[in-house]
């Protein structure tokens, strides 16, 4: 049975500069190191029956104070893919205390994808005096939030930390568009003919279909092939790049031609879109004297 | 219910006590982890039994344990220390049983063993002696005699003590006995002296108690020897020499009175300390006896009408030097003593009946004793008799609080009640907790209770019966329940506890009154919740002691 309070005042460590403690027992580490704490207190004592004498009783035990480490930087979620504005968010940083000593990276997932992480392009366990690494999975992805974790250990001149450092992540791929708001669309009336159209697309991952943000700057893909159209040579433009500052994707499209446009314009085109190297919208593009019309195509979820 | 008043309890005839507290002599990294509990021999002995003619002896046994059986083998001493083992006893948990020695005596086929006395040691296997709570009762058929005699254990490697005592003989017919007993097996130098009421001392030759002996002498003879006058005094029974094994008792019974009367013994072990004993932390030595039966008997005790009692307290200085000592009387100061050497005091209590000290038609108080000096220098007995002795009470002293009694048999049948109390001895408000087990201890009954500083709960086992009184958890007792076994905790200290607690068991049969004792329980070796306890580097961690209670072992 917890006896705590009757020892309240009498707790003391052998060595103050490795541990402290307080009068209720709780102790502070101040160096990694070694000690013993000893606690005094009064219990009804051991002696034959009837007799329960009040005895100052002791107990001992040892202490060690290990070093620490701790996350202190990276999402809680990677991207999968090797693009390497992709794998700009996927650094996680870690320090342990006191500094100088070394981390042994590893992760376990229960994704029924079983991804494989790397760290700095090495599996686990990956040892490294940095604190920084970046993270890799190619091919797989969680199947459920939160389904990976990592861990850090720490060593430190010979000691070790007693608890790593873990971090529970989401592999995420890039899965889908949805397309935001209306197309604008700016009619090109000379001395080219044509529209020039921004199409925003919201970016969304599996698992969960989360939606992106945070995440600017990450490569964007298009390709379109133009298909029947009822007046000849029309050129189209196709945008690149990367997420834009809202992390939404940004289809700058435009079709032009050295004419006034006939009256009855129809022409079509078949669309693909990707993010940080996965194709993530396929659209069929419709123009008429009215600017583009968009069908997708998938995927939608 | 007020302590001046306890009218409704029925407590009748003869309350004799013999309660044996207040002993000196007899002494992962990251679960928690619970010290094994290795179990050990045990041993518990009880300084005597009789079969003699018109004698009889009852066993007690009450198993402490949670969830585990326990077999205890009684074996019987003859005075010459020959012993006799008789049947192991198993005991459930929690669960009381008594055996008749006469007919386990007759099971054994162990004639030997009639006509006799001797003393009683018990055997048994488990992690710690206080998992048995032990008591003899000793009956003579036919007189209102019953004596109660809590079981003790050896105190290894104490050598020189005493016990002390008072002598008492109220009538030229009365008889006593002064019993010694060694527990052990190493011969035991005992020097027996007697005082006079002022101090004056009568040693006695030195004999030699032999290993396992019991001695039993008439201290009348004695008296007479040493030519002393008046009615009491004082006894030591003192030893160089393991002490720890020495074990006395002191009786009287008057066959023509119809009276009795436990006087008990107190260990005086020099080497003791105040710490040791000032269990409420008052810097004061603090002994109570929690039922002093006042000069009005209560009507619940159904005595005969115009019964007077003569509440009365011996109070001896068991040192060679002058001795300071402080009554209460309830919460109220009583007188002021200053004890010569060696002296005994018989304290009239009726006298403080007045109307100030004590209410005038009160019919109980509770008397504390407190003294700068050591634990049991000034000891102390209680009674309170009538003129002619055939009625009365006794209430024991005892210094002993704890967080925990486990107590033993209670009884309530047609000829049986049993009164329960517990009282908080301390100096802060303490929530106490009763359970009555019964089943052979497979089932419970809970009362808790606040208590402020001297005040006690009282439990009439009778009365929750018959009148089907919920528990806590809102459950009644059987009503044919008619025996089983209890246990007192204090839910707010858990480590020293500030209960005091008492029993009597009042027989129509035999038409007297036994006081019981509950066995106290101890907290041993402590422990860390944690060990070896990992911190980490500039943070804060909490650890915790623990410790394991001595009678179950949680």
């Amino acid at each position: 049975m917890n006896v705590t309070s009757s020892f309240d005042g009498g707790w003391t460590t052998a060595n103050t500069n490795i541990a402290t403690v307080d009068s209720d027992g709780v102790h502070t580490g101040i160096s990694p190191g070694t000690t013993t704490t000893t606690a005094i207190g009064y219990l009804t004592g051991s002696r034959p029956p009837p007799a329960c004498p009040a005895r100052q009783q002791t107990a001992t035990g040892s202490d060690t104070v290990t070093p620490t480490v701790s996350f202190i930087g990276g999402n809680n979620f990677i991207f999968e893919g090797t693009d390497p504005t992709v794998t700009n968010f996927n650094g996680q940083q870690v320090q342990g205390n006191p500094s100088g000593g070394t981390y042994s990276w590893s992760a376990s997932s229960t994704s029924t994808y079983n991804p494989q992480v790397q760290f700095n392009g090495s599996p686990s366990t990956y040892s490294t005096t940095s604190g920084m690494v970046t993270l890799t999975v190619d091919g797989a992805l969680s199947s459920s939030l939160l389904d990976t974790t990592l861990s850090v250990g720490y060593s430190q001149n010979t000691q070790s930390a007693q608890l790593p450092a873990t971090k529970g992540i989401t592999i995420r791929q890039f899965e889908y568009l949805v397309q935001s708001g209306s197309i604008q669309n700016i009619a090109l009336n000379g001395p080219t003919y044509g529209f020039v159209s921004n199409i925003f697309y919201n970016v969304y991952t599996h698992p969960q279909g989360q939606l992106v943000t945070g995440a600017p700057n990450i490569s964007v893909y298009e390709q379109v092939s133009l298909g029947q159209c009822n007046f000849p040579g029309p050129t189209v433009n196709t945008g690149s790049g990367g997420l834009n500052g809202n992390s939404q994707l940004v289809d700058d499209l435009s079709i032009a031609w050295g004419q006034a446009l006939p009256p009855n314009l129809s022409c079509a085109a078949d669309q693909y879109l990707g993010v940080g190297g996965f194709i993530v919208r396929h659209n069929t593009i419709n123009w008429s004297p009215s600017g583009p019309t968009i069908t997708n195509l998938g995927p939608t979820s | 219910m007020s302590e001046w008043h306890m009218g409704r309890h029925g407590l009748v005839y003869l309350l004799l006590s013999f309660c044996l507290t207040s002993s000196s002599l007899a002494q992962n990294p990251l679960t928690v982890q619970h010290p094994p509990n290795p179990s050990t021999d045990n041993e518990q002995f009880i300084v005597y039994w009789t079969s003699e003619t018109g004698w009889m002896s009852e066993l007690q046994l009450r198993n402490n344990l949670i969830g585990q059986d326990l077999t205890v083998t009684p074996s019987l001493r003859l005075a010459n220390g020959n012993e006799t083992a008789l049947a192991p006893v198993t005991i459930k948990p929690q669960e009381v049983k008594s055996v008749d020695l006469n007919a386990a005596i007759f099971a054994a086929a162990a004639p030997q063993l009639l006509g006799t006395y001797g003393s009683v040691v018990l055997r048994y296997h488990s992690f710690d002696a206080g998992n048995l709570y032990a008591a003899l009762m000793v009956h003579n058929i036919g007189h209102p005699f019953v004596f109660h005699i809590d079981a003790i254990g050896q105190t290894p490697f104490l050598e020189a003590g005493s016990r002390e005592g008072v002598w008492w003989l109220p009538k030229e017919t009365t008889t006593d006995y002064l019993v010694l007993t060694n527990q052990g097996n190493d011969s035991i130098p005992v020097e027996v002296s007697l005082y006079g009421a002022n101090g004056k001392e009568a040693k006695q030759r030195l004999l030699v108690l032999g290993p396992r002996q019991t001695n039993r002498y008439s201290i009348r003879k004695l008296v007479q020897v040493a030519g002393f006058g008046g009615s009491y005094g004082g006894i030591k029974v003192s030893t160089s020499a393991h002490a720890g094994s020495l074990d006395t008792l002191h009786v009287v019974f008057d066959e023509t009175a119809g009276f009795s009367a436990v006087l008990k013994m107190f260990d005086h072990n020099p080497g003791i300390t105040l710490e040791e004993r000032d269990f409420a932390r008052t810097s004061q030595w603090t002994t109570r006896a929690p039922m002093l039966a006042l000069s009005n008997p209560d009507p619940a005790l159904v005595f005969p009408a115009g019964t007077i009692f003569r509440p009365q307290l011996f109070i001896r200085n068991t040192t060679g030097k002058f001795a300071d000592a402080a009554l209460r009387f309830g919460k109220v100061a009583g007188p002021v003593l200053r004890l010569n050497p060696y002296e005994t005091r018989r304290i009239d209590v009726a006298a403080f009946e007045d109307g100030t000290t004590l209410p005038k038609q009160a019919n109980w108080t509770t008397v504390t004793l407190t003294t700068k000096g050591l634990p049991n220098e000034i000891m102390a007995v209680a009674s309170s008799y009538d003129g002619t002795l055939r009625y009365g009470a006794q209430t024991p002293f005892s210094d002993q609080l704890s967080f925990q009694w486990e107590g033993g048999m209670w009884e309530y049948d047609a000829q049986h009640d049993s009164i329960i109390t517990a009282g908080n001895g301390g100096t802060k408000t303490t929530q106490a907790a009763f359970t009555i087990f019964y089943n052979q201890g497979t089932e419970k009954y809970e009362l808790e209770q606040t208590l402020q500083p001297d005040e006690q709960m009282w439990i009439d086992v009778g009365k929750l019966i018959r009148e089907q009184t919920a528990d806590k958890n809102g459950k009644t007792l059987p009503a044919n329940l008619t025996s089983g076994s209890y246990e007192f905790r204090d839910l707010t200290d858990h480590a020293i506890g500030s209960l005091f607690e008492g029993k009597v068991i009042y027989d129509k049969t035999y038409g007297h009154v036994t006081y019981g004792c509950a066995l106290c329980c101890a907290l041993n070796n402590p422990f860390f919740s944690y060990t070896p306890f990992n911190v980490p580097l500039g943070s804060t961690a909490e650890n915790w002691v623990n410790a394991v209670r001595s009678c179950d072992g949680a």
